[in-house]
């Protein structure tokens, strides 16, 4: 209950911050800016931006933007649509501007486990749900992380993504199903 | 990378329903169909074994933590939309700057054309009816100017209930609702209504007064309330209807008094309403997931258009009609109006029908006769029901479509009304108001919001005309 009325507090926020920013006031989007970087910096790493400085790049990329796009923005959605939205657009421009390899996957191999991540065993659960998550397709994994980590509902992960609602449903069931195979497969490595 | 096919053979479900397995497992689904699943899954083995999957495999997602992000990545985005804000705002003040220059250049010319225009105007203002609240640039369309400030009928019960609402009003200019939570606060909508109910009447002689200044503090209250933006009131799922009552209480404010701040306001507030309309024409509660445009949401941001353009507000013609075409895709072949779509009304026709009509026959042209002509029979239907559960927001709409087509004096809305006021109360403090205890909505409004829908109900009485 504390979480729900947590939640709505901060999506009431988010509108009014948004509405004040296309009145000319930059002081709330600040505190817009600072609910919303961690959620989007780990949005992009579980999309598997290779390195932590691109995802911290296109972080900060996607609230300027969404700064930049704020006459655009209707308070008759939740704000998150429109910041995910937002966000993917960024997400889709930097894929075409690079050639994607298995760069992440290697770097994953390489890795050490630092100070502060909790030792081999923190690090080999994020490295297997990582590379689990690699092993999707794009498409099924944007669904992914919109739903389970971003807590969208279908409609609202269908208006980001602009599919239909039992496109995403699909979807979703499609990555549990795989992501059950290639964690078994993982974990018997 | 490897990528999977979407559509790896093997994968597909072979029962229809384990599609909805993670959306089970994740809380999505309705109580209705998730209970629905909870019973499919004791005999499908496919489905069970689908939600054993998604919850595994989610709960180990889930398990993988958030990363911090960089220590100084907000400073970083306030200082670029700082520095990119500075550049656009130095290219607006070069385009403002040469925006001036123009004007000056072309003021010159309007004024040798003005003095014709003038004489031309003033010719042709003789022969319009003058009305209170013609301000500047504001042209009084005959419909509006026409419509007189006195009704008929039902006098004493109206007085006495504009005599309560005056009484009821708060300090600070606002009306209270029942509803004054930090997430569902209905104070601007049910003040928005108590302004409509004083607008629309004649107050009785004795508190004129006072009918006078609460609606200047009424209105002033609304203006305090408004963002920047436009928007009346807190921003929640319900402010769209907050902002559609307010908005249309201030556009009867501006035909009242020629103040100019008002007409800001209310300017702004009509600019809201275009804004937040959904391409498909209707509107949603604010915040709202997609795909849930309504018709009861939709209701009073249309008539506040509707009333606006007829009062002289420019631009508003094709949200106008957008509305209104919507609000026709939702009547069914019987003269039903819908909730989100044609042949669905999760809480039944009947106020949804009423609102419709109301909207509909306000707004006239373009829309379809026969849409109209299957609504009506119905709407009559209701002014003649007796017994069910007291609806406050469904009586007025009734009394406002039977008095738009001139039926206000007809058997069904002579009924109505005899209802209406045998549940008017006389004691105490209560006195000419009517108890919102048993109403739908009452919990929410309050007291407030069922003396003025009475009220305004009252005023479409027999032989008055419909409410402003």
């Amino acid at each position: 209950m504390n979480d729900n009325v947590d939640r709505a507090a901060e999506d009431r926020a988010d509108v009014e911050a948004m509405l004040a920013a296309q009145a000319g006031r930059l002081e709330p989007f600040e505190g817009l800016v600072r609910r919303h970087q961690q959620p989007l910096v780990n949005f992009f790493r579980r999309l598997c931006v290779d390195s932590s400085s691109d995802v911290q790049d296109m972080a900060q990329l996607t609230l300027v933007r969404l700064f930049q796009h704020r006459a655009r923005y209707r308070p008759t959605a939740r704000f998150t649509t429109f910041l995910y939205t937002v966000a993917r657009n960024v997400f889709i421009d930097a894929m075409r501007r690079r050639n994607r390899g298995r760069e992440l996957v290697e770097d994953l191999v390489h890795e050490t486990p630092g100070s502060d991540d909790g030792g081999m065993g923190r690090m080999r659960l994020r490295m297997d749900v990582r590379e689990g998550l690699l092993q999707l397709s794009e498409k099924l994994r944007c669904v992914v992380v919109l739903a389970v980590y971003r807590g969208m509902r279908y409609e609202e992960i269908a208006e980001v993504l602009g599919i239909p609602v039992g496109t995403v449903k699909s979807r979703m069931f499609q990555a549990m199903e795989q992501l059950k195979e290639i964690l078994s497969d993982l974990d018997g490595r | 990378m490897t990528s999977m096919d979407d559509e790896k053979p093997g994968l597909a479900p072979n029962c229809r329903y384990a599609e909805d397995a993670p959306g089970y497992v994740l809380g999505w689904l309705s109580k209705k169909d998730a209970v629905a699943f909870r019973s499919h899954m004791e005999s499908c083995g496919t489905c069970a074994r689908a939600a054993t999957t998604a919850r595994q495999i989610i709960e180990r997602l889930r398990a993988d933590p958030d990363e911090a992000c960089a220590d100084d990545l907000a400073e970083k985005v306030m200082a670029d939309i700082r520095t990119w804000s500075g550049t656009d705002m130095n290219r607006g003040r070069e385009t403002g700057e040469r925006v001036a220059r123009l004007a000056r250049a072309a003021a010159v010319i309007l004024l040798l054309l003005g003095i014709g225009a003038l004489l031309v105007a003033r010719r042709g203002a003789e022969r319009m009816p003058q009305a209170a609240g013609t301000g500047v640039g504001l042209a009084v369309p005959p419909g509006l100017a026409e419509e007189p400030a006195a009704r008929s009928g039902s006098g004493a019960s109206l007085d006495k209930a504009l005599t309560w609402l005056v009484k009821a009003q708060e300090p600070d200019g606002r009306w209270a609702s029942a509803s004054r939570g930090v997430t569902n606060n209905y104070d601007v909508g049910v003040s928005g209504l108590a302004l409509m109910a004083l607008l629309g009447g004649e107050p009785p002689a004795g508190i004129k007064g006072e009918a006078s200044e609460a609606i200047r503090s009424g209105v002033n209250f609304l203006i305090a309330q408004q963002a920047p933006s436009g928007l009346f009131g807190p921003v929640f799922s319900g402010a769209t209807y907050n902002h559609g009552l307010a908005t249309l209480a201030m556009v009867h404010a501006c035909a009242r008094d020629t103040n100019s701040e008002w007409r800001a306001a209310a300017e702004r507030g009509v600019r809201f309403i275009t804004t937040i309309q959904d391409v498909s024409g209707g509107w949603n509660y604010l915040c709202s997931s997609p795909g849930t445009v309504n018709s009861s949401a939709s209701v009073w941001p249309l008539v506040a258009l509707i009333r606006a353009e007829s009062a002289g507000f420019k631009g508003l013609n094709p949200s106008v009609q957008r509305g209104l075409r919507w609000m026709q895709a939702a009547v069914n072949g019987d003269g039903l109006m819908g909730y989100y779509r044609v042949n669905d009304a999760p809480d039944g026709y009947d106020t949804l029908t009423a609102a419709g009509a109301m909207c509909l026959l306000r707004g006239k042209r373009g829309v379809d006769s026969q849409v109209l002509d299957s609504m009506l029979p119905k709407v009559r239907k209701l002014a003649t029901e007796a017994g069910g559960k007291v609806d406050f927001y469904r009586t007025f709409f009734v009394s406002e479509a039977l008095a738009l087509v001139q039926d206000s004096g007809s058997e069904p809305a002579v009924s109505m009304n005899t209802r209406l006021l045998a549940m008017q109360q006389h004691d105490g403090m209560s006195a000419g108001s009517w108890s919102a205890h048993d109403d739908k909505w009452g919990m929410v409004g309050g007291p407030v919001y069922s003396t003025a829908l009475a009220a305004m109900s009252l005023n479409c009485c027999p032989g008055g005309v419909a409410a402003r």
